[in-house]
């Protein structure tokens, strides 16, 4: 066997160790995203217009990163005073033995750890990825013992996301967000 | 005119006893034994307010939906389900709850004449929310139960419950 052949051998040897990972609902779901949505209010009336810039990538291996540009648009522009520009990002990573993922802590070594209190107000934010799509929740123990939960579903299609978004306090939607974005190339 | 100390004082007393949650009105308002509602959906609630907090227990058509102590929170008017057994023999507040760790969050908060019990668990990936308000209408006590299917709260038929024992 020449100094080539040997070289292909060791490679295939090292590839047959190390199996493909196979593909999962997450993989899909990685890219960059430009689109649209409509904000409606808990009665389903219109009430904005936004741009949403929205990346979703691979964090830490197993987990990912969540990134998000809105832009309330004025009168449907962008070019007009009072357009609001919100950046968002969030990383989750796998839970141990629970079929989700939960928002990643950066341990700050130069502080003790702090207790998580949902009681005190402490968001709890998982997210789930299935067949369906990648399903983020935060739920919120508000100041007089009500609930709020947010619901933000994004769902795969041929060419991009669906983008899904509710806001339920104490059971009754109050704000809704429906809109589409398609993959950057 | 008297001293000024005079007015102070149970102004002093007040507030911290106010802040414990002793005596307060809304959980006394549902003190007692009741029971009611038609066989398969047979409802039996028990509260039991002691000087610091309350315990609950409610079942529904034979599935006990909560079964707790209640103690003060931070937060007025709010109360969280508290530490029980040895942790309470202790005296120690066990870790709060930790929905994202299998744990179920329960919690209490006071409206008008009553309570309004909640629970949050993560089931299969996804929220379950069930609540049961209890209030007081006149001799009897109006539950309802619900409970987050979706986006929106299913709320079950009022069950009106009537005191047991006297």
């Amino acid at each position: 066997m020449d100094r080539r052949g040997l070289l292909l051998a060791l490679a295939a040897a090292a590839f047959a160790g190390h199996p493909v990972r196979a593909e999962g609902p997450l993989d899909r779901l990685f890219g960059v995203f430009v689109g649209v949505a409509r904000v409606e209010d808990g009665e389903g009336r219109a009430i904005e217009q936004r741009d949403l810039d929205l990346t979703i990538e691979p964090f830490r291996r197993t987990g990912f990163r969540l990134r998000t540009i809105s832009v309330t648009l004025v009168d449907g522009r962008r070019d007009l005073p009072g357009v609001v520009r919100r950046e968002g990002e969030s990383l989750f990573v796998p839970a141990q033995r629970r079929p989700y993922f939960v928002e990643f802590r950066d341990p700050n070594l130069f502080r003790q750890r702090e207790e998580f209190q949902p009681m005190a107000g402490d968001p709890v934010r998982w997210a789930v990825a299935d067949g369906e799509g990648l399903h983020v929740y935060a739920f919120v123990l508000l100041e007089d013992g009500r609930f709020e939960l947010q619901v933000t579903h994004r769902r795969p299609t041929a060419d991009g996301l669906d983008l899904a978004f509710a806001r339920i306090v104490e059971g009754v939607v109050q704000r809704r967000v429906v809109g589409r974005a398609v993959r950057v190339r | 005119m008297g001293r000024p100390g005079s007015l102070l004082l149970p102004l002093l007393l007040a507030v911290p006893l106010a802040a414990a949650g002793v005596a307060r009105a809304e959980p006394a308002a549902v003190a007692g034994r009741w029971a009611g509602g038609a066989e398969a959906g047979r409802a039996e609630l028990v509260v039991t307010t002691a000087a610091r907090g309350f315990t609950v227990r409610l079942a529904v058509g034979g599935r006990t939906l909560f079964d707790a102590p209640f103690a003060p929170s931070d937060r007025p008017g709010v109360h969280e389900a508290a530490a029980t057994g040895l942790f309470a023999m202790l005296g120690t507040r066990r870790a709060p709850a930790n929905p994202l760790e299998g744990e179920e969050l329960v919690w209490a908060r006071e409206v008008p004449g009553g309570l309004v019990l909640s629970r949050l668990a993560i089931a299969a990936g996804k929220p379950m929310i069930e609540q049961a308000r209890i209030a007081r209408s006149g001799e009897r006590v109006v539950l309802e139960i619900g409970r987050l299917g979706g986006e929106e709260v299913e709320r079950s038929p009022v069950i009106e419950l009537g005191r047991v024992g006297g």
